[in-house]
């Protein structure tokens, strides 16, 4: 049985568990971000990242190293716990939308550079909470929580081209209801 | 319009660009020091398609996240019993204690249209992670009759935990202001941290009479509406001195859209004042030839008479608007 150092033996690396004081420090900044952008408007962010990190610590001496990073289990009790109480879609939901994608080039117009430039970050978010929930937990998991795609289809139990396809379609919702040129 | 459809074309999309720019908000320093103290936060999560109550703190929904992010943590129950009138007298209803543990029904409403108590464990959740004292909670009334549960909201507050519980009597059961046999069943989190079961134990049987007060007087219904898709009817509008109780009917193509329009209503009082959200309260939904149609049942502590408004959001930047005159 695997069992957790000493806080002040904890030593960073693959194969040693962290802290539980290190482990929290390096991710609710993050977790934060990603509860601030997935919980509908009324939900209160905070309660959501507190719940998860709180499991997360409670687990730290279960966290086996060897099954994936610490990271990496993290973000799937994130997700369960997000699922759990409704604030993230489930893999059905993200795929009912199946609406085809127009391929293409995408113009990088400097205009909605510059309009989203000068957009403060309290806004983006704010539209990203308003999305509907298989458009938020997307761009919350990639942009929030930071995971590329394929950490994200492996979280959602999709491929990772379905992922790419839809957190594009989320993209386009949101630049819809940002109303930014384009 | 390009939907970017390879990796590539989202990391060239400028929305994505500005949205991996969106800075980490700083940590407030409480809540890393409740995340080490291992201290849980306010609710259980539910599953969405349960009969759900929703806590809509006030505060909560008109600010923005990151400002909610570094808003100390208050004790919404408390200011919610304490708006309605059910502050701590030191004369508790009930109060059962054992093993270091009481369990205490400090106050409460019995109005014939619901039962509201106002709970406390003393010492609560943090002391025991893992645990959920104020956990499953039933009551019966003195013909053996089960309330209807509607559903609590609790949060940890002076060292205890608290919680509003609400229930709502049986048409065929015993009358408002008598006696409620209330049961507390502390929960316990399954090894895989997914679900929430019974803790072992008998848990905790408190007898409560609540005196009886005046039922909630209907007041007129706003025109109906419809938002974001969704069509809104006002079902029933009723307000007792503690409390106003919206009903709204969504009938839309979906229960997410009738979600989206429902859920987040805000309230704002006579004077101006927003009101804080005391439950939303969400019931499945039923199939119809309209659509999806789903009852959400609406409270809010009661802040005097005369014209309040009320914002029904669709969480999508859409908002359908009434006047409610409470007299």
């Amino acid at each position: 049985m695997r069992q957790r150092p000493a806080l002040d033996e904890a030593e960073p690396g693959p194969a040693v568990a962290p802290s539980a004081d290190a482990f929290a420090a390096a991710h609710l900044g993050r977790l934060l971000r990603f509860a601030a952008m997935v919980s509908p408007p009324g939900a209160d962010p905070r309660d959501l990242a507190q719940e998860a990190m709180v499991r997360a610590l409670e687990h730290l001496d279960r966290f086996d190293p060897e099954r994936g990073g610490a990271e990496a289990w993290l973000w799937r009790i994130v997700v369960n716990l997000a699922r759990d109480d409704g604030r993230v879609a489930g893999r059905t939901e993200l795929l009912f939308e199946r609406l085809a994608a127009h391929a293409g080039p995408l113009a990088t117009a400097s205009a909605e550079t510059a309009a989203l430039d000068r957009m403060r970050d309290q806004e983006l978010v704010d539209a990203v909470r308003r999305l509907p929930r298989r458009h938020r937990t997307l761009i919350a998991l990639r942009y929030g929580a930071g995971l590329s795609s394929p950490e994200i289809a492996d979280l959602l139990g999709t491929t990772r081209m379905a992922v790419v396809k839809a957190t594009g379609r989320a993209l386009a919702r949101l630049r819809k209801d940002l109303e930014v040129p384009s | 319009v390009n939907t970017p459809v390879r990796e590539e074309d989202l990391a060239r999309d400028p929305l994505a660009m500005r949205l991996a720019r969106i800075a980490e908000p700083p940590v407030p320093p409480e809540l890393l020091r409740q995340v080490l103290a291992r201290r849980r936060a306010t609710r259980p999560a539910r599953r969405r398609r349960a009969r759900t109550i929703v806590a809509v703190a006030a505060v909560l929904a008109a600010a923005t996240a990151l400002t909610a992010m570094v808003t100390p943590m208050r004790s919404y129950v408390g200011d919610l019993a304490a708006q309605m009138g059910l502050g701590r007298t030191g004369h508790d209803l009930a109060v059962v204690s054992g093993g270091g543990q009481t369990i205490r029904v400090t106050s409460g409403v019995d109005d014939g249209w619901v039962v509201i108590l106002n709970v406390r464990a003393e010492p609560g959740q943090r002391d025991r992670p893992g645990v959920w004292i104020i956990g499953k909670l039933t009551a019966s009334d003195a013909t053996g009759h089960q309330l209807e549960s509607m559903g609590w909201q609790g949060n940890q507050a002076d060292g205890g935990d608290e919680a509003l519980a609400m229930f709502r009597r049986p048409p065929d059961g015993a009358p408002a202001g008598s006696a409620i046999t209330f049961h507390d069943q502390p929960l316990i989190s399954s090894p895989n941290r997914q679900d929430l079961n019974p803790a072992p134990g008998p848990g905790w049987t408190l007898r409560v009479r609540v005196p009886a007060s005046p039922p909630p007087t209907r007041e007129p219904l706003p025109a109906p509406g419809r938002v974001a898709g969704v069509d809104v009817t006002f079902v029933d509008v009723r307000a007792s001195d503690r409390y106003v109780v919206v009903v709204i009917e969504g009938t839309g193509p979906g229960e997410q859209e009738i979600g989206n329009v429902t859920g987040p209503s805000a309230l704002t009082d006579p004077h101006g004042g927003h009101v804080p959200n005391m439950a939303a309260i969400g019931f499945p939904a039923e199939a119809t030839p309209g659509g999806d149609r789903e009852r959400w049942e609406m409270y809010w502590p009661r802040q005097g008479t005369g014209t309040y408004h009320l914002v029904v959001g669709s969480g999508l930047g859409q908002e359908l608007h009434r006047d409610l005159v409470i007299r």
